[in-house]
């Protein structure tokens, strides 16, 4: 346990991807293949089945400790974490000798009968009196499932991958369906496929192709018309009552919660695959297309009116177990012209396979570098812009950022040494610097976003043009104008 | 009741009847020195007192000109009545805590200081007072530090993955007090380079009299190779320079108290953090103020407030010293 606290601190305290690979891989090579699995399972950020509530570890912290409770409400202040002020307060500072490990650990909490009181409080003392405050920390976040993922699905496979040579695709595949902590971990690692994994592959993903006509002069009635969407595009395919998932980006598993999983299992039919799309900043999802499947994959694809029809009761199902909110409805009449026209996509009649995007207009705004931050561990030279527009007549507010690898070679060397001469202020790797560089960029649409200042953020940004010295010649554009 | 012997003035401490200042943030005619930190020890000054090891660095940091006494550990100076005496604080090498006695009256101001023995700054001693002046900088329950003896095998458990992972190993300390520290107790047979603030530090103290570990200063003609294979200190401000990353695959650890918090292991740029404290944590402060006898508890620099409620619900008569560094109780200060 106290191995694998280290890690997981290390993990989630470090900011060099190459040691966190390094170290997550030197200790899955070390331990048994019982603790391997329950080390995937919690870097993953998943959870165990039961749980103990904050508050009720806080009173029991109190009655332990027999600190008042404005003195522990003081200490989580400065921790901003409680779990982790309980753990430091609690924690025994000598070395003990602890040889349990994490699947004996979880073991334990699992046969906790977490109904008796006296249990749970009796337990909890026998961990406080000999876990340090790191194998502490972990252990109180483990059992009130406030761990978060600290590596994604991806990574983990592409470290497993490297280890035992099983194909990383093959490794999300199999991660993606939760039941897979409840088998040996030899078969995860199985390099080669079952039989039942040999009958599935997914079918191609749409990936619209961008198409620079104009929208006006498409002729509209040889075209399928849909809203477009962007977000992580995902397949279902359920066989014999057993869900599978499969993602574009394989990356599926790190939206998809246990419950999502059960919800989706209970109503995606038997024998059928549906596609959709995850729409992250609404936190729903929309359903593109529903296969029947009947022992093989039908690569077609529903007319629209059929699917339509299809979709709405697949909807209905799904809210009325509130499951999911699903804001867009999708597929529109065809022949009904949609107003604004830049967030949609056309597939040809005649060549189903081919889905077409029309590349919104670009607009351009001019705005200015607010401040900018250096990798400090790359020797590369690269570093982020933040750009700002104006809030109001006075005040800036930012609205973009863009990557220094955008610019041509000779602007990013002549963008670097403006940076360096016109610093105000450092903050680590953050520069700020004097507002009076104007970048003109371009952005193809505004998304809404209330956690920033300037509450949205542009889409598609690009870096068009860089002008020395232009203040007050160009007219940076204000925020107004934006929105 | 007894006017009392030391006061709170803009100046910092002072004591009237002595008409001497301790660690005084204002210039002042007599000023008695904790320890050379630059909270504590400013330029200025027409004349210091304080051990030889302080006044060595005052004099390599604030100017050779300066006029500066010494006095050892446990000898006395009496100052219009007052009788004066500096005894070990442990917080760093040559700290010290001040007693001043005055018709049997006796307060102690502790400085900065901590109860464990750390092999550099010398044995805490516990002194018996009226009234006990006490930092409060860790006062916390969450601040319990582990043994000094539990982090260096971390440290050094983590230095002999680094050179498997063929990395070199930086610690990040304060140029005065930690990193010392942290050198002494680095086993002999790894060798330890340094920085030229830190070594420039080390030279100081050395010639002062402290007997420290050998290092070896970093130069040009230092091979990478030869560095891999050693433990290498810096200050804080070489973290993010050409000089850190001239180094082979440099993988850095802060060490300080503020690192027992993960947050503070999170924010930081280096990539690891041991905690490991130059202050007085929490049972440490609580047992100095049970054991030396005070009624009465004057509490600075750190979490007053909280202390001084957790007094007071014991049945402890304390009072909060307002200090030029209160505001910021959760800024990581140079010297932790």
């Amino acid at each position: 346990m106290k191995n694998f606290a280290e890690l997981y601190l290390r993990v989630s305290e470090s900011n060099d991807v190459e040691y966190k690979r390094s170290i997550i891989r030197d200790y899955i090579t070390q331990v048994r293949d019982d603790n391997k699995k329950w080390t995937i399972y919690l870097l993953l950020g998943l959870k165990l089945k039961v749980k103990l509530k904050g508050e009720e570890l806080k009173e029991w912290v109190i009655q332990y400790t027999s600190y008042p409770d404005w003195l522990i409400e003081q200490c989580a202040e400065v921790t901003h974490d409680k779990i982790e002020a309980y753990s430091l307060m609690l924690a025994n500072k000598e070395i003990t000798d602890v040889s349990d490990s994490i699947p004996g650990c979880i073991d334990e909490i699992l046969k906790t009968d977490f109904k008796n009181k006296e249990k749970i409080y009796s337990f909890l003392k026998s961990k406080w009196m000999v876990y340090d405050a790191d194998t502490l920390i972990v252990f109180h976040k483990i059992m009130t499932g406030t761990h978060k993922p600290l590596i994604g699905l991806k990574e983990i496979s592409s470290i497993l991958s490297s280890i035992y040579f099983t194909s990383s695709d093959l490794l999300i595949f199999r991660l993606s369906n939760p039941d897979w902590i409840e088998h040996d971990f030899s078969k995860l690692i199985q390099p080669s496929k079952s039989d039942i994994e040999n009958k599935f592959e997914p079918f191609q993903f749409i990936k619209p192709v961008v198409l620079d006509d104009d929208f006006q002069n498409i002729q509209l009635d040889e075209y399928w018309l849909e809203p477009y969407y962007t977000g992580d595009r995902i397949q279902l395919h359920k066989f014999d009552s057993t869900l599978y998932i499969w993602s574009a980006e394989n990356s599926w598993v790190d939206l998809l919660t246990q419950d999502q999983y059960k919800a989706l299992n209970q109503h995606v039919p038997d024998q059928s695959i549906l596609e959709g799309i995850y729409l992250e900043e609404e936190n729903a999802i929309t359903w593109l297309d529903i296969h029947q499947w009947n022992g093989k994959v039908l690569h077609s694809i529903y007319p629209f009116d059929q699917r339509k029809k299809i979709l709405m009761d697949w909807l209905e199902k799904i809210e009325k177990n509130s499951f999911q909110k699903v804001s867009h409805h999708i597929a529109i009449e065809l022949n009904h012209l949609p107003e604004n026209t830049k967030d949609w996509i056309l597939k040809h009649r005649s060549a189903e396979d081919i889905w077409y995007r029309i590349r919104p207009k670009a607009k351009l705004i001019h705005t200015l570098i607010l401040n900018a931050e250096f990798d400090p561990r790359s020797t590369q030279l690269v570093y982020t812009i933040t750009l700002g527009v104006y809030k109001d007549e006075v005040n800036l507010a930012s609205i973009a950022k863009i990557n220094s690898s955008q610019l041509p070679a000779s602007e990013k060397t002549s963008l670097y040494y403006w940076i360096q001469n016109n610093t105000t202020q450092k903050f680590g790797p953050v520069r700020v610097v004097r507002a009076q560089q104007i970048i003109t960029i371009s952005y193809e649409k505004t998304k809404i976003n209330k956690r920033v200042k300037a509450g949205l953020n542009l889409v598609n940004v690009k870096f068009i043009e860089w002008h020395q010295s232009m203040l007050g010649k160009l007219k940076v554009s204000t925020l107004n104008e934006i929105s | 009741m007894m006017d009392p012997l030391i006061i709170h003035t803009p100046a910092g401490l002072y004591c009237p009847q002595a008409d001497i200042y301790i660690d005084p943030i204002k210039t002042v005619t007599r000023a008695l020195i904790t320890h050379a930190h630059s909270d504590h020890a400013i330029s200025g000054h027409r004349y210091y007192l304080a051990t030889p090891l302080t006044n060595a660095i005052i004099k390599q940091r604030l100017g050779n000109y300066l006029q500066v006494q010494d006095i050892h550990w446990g000898t006395s100076i009496t100052m219009n009545g007052v009788r004066i005496s500096f005894h070990p604080a442990g917080h760093i090498a040559g700290s010290s805590q001040i007693r001043l006695e005055y018709k049997g009256n006796v307060w102690v101001v502790t400085g900065d200081y901590k109860t464990e023995k750390d092999q550099i700054s010398g044995t805490y001693e516990l002194i018996q007072c009226n009234t006990l002046i006490t930092e409060t900088t860790f006062a916390l329950p969450i601040y319990q530090w582990k043994p000094q003896h539990i982090i260096v095998n971390e440290i050094l458990s983590w230095y002999h993955e680094n050179l498997g992972n063929d990395r070199t190993t930086v610690v990040l300390a304060y140029a005065l007090g930690k990193a010392q520290r942290v050198i002494q107790n680095i086993p002999i047979e790894i060798p330890v380079y340094t920085h030229t603030t830190v070594e420039e530090t080390n030279d100081a103290l050395r010639k002062a009299g402290l007997k420290l570990r050998p290092t070896i200063k970093i130069s040009s003609k230092t091979s990478k190779k030869e560095i891999l294979q050693g433990i290498v200190i810096i200050p804080y401000s070489v973290l993010n320079t050409p000089w850190l990353h001239a180094l082979h695959r440099p993988v850095t650890a802060t060490v300080s108290g503020w690192m027992a918090i993960m947050g503070n292991r999170k924010k930081q740029t280096a990539d690891r953090g041991f905690a490991l404290s130059d202050h007085v944590d929490w049972n440490q402060v609580n047992k100095v103020i049970r054991d030396c006898g005070a009624e009465s508890i004057g509490l600075m620099h750190g979490y007053t407030l909280a202390l001084s409620r957790w007094l007071t619900n014991h049945g402890k008569h304390s009072f909060i010293i307002p200090h030029h560094l209160n505001q910021d109780q959760e800024v990581v200060t140079e010297e932790d």
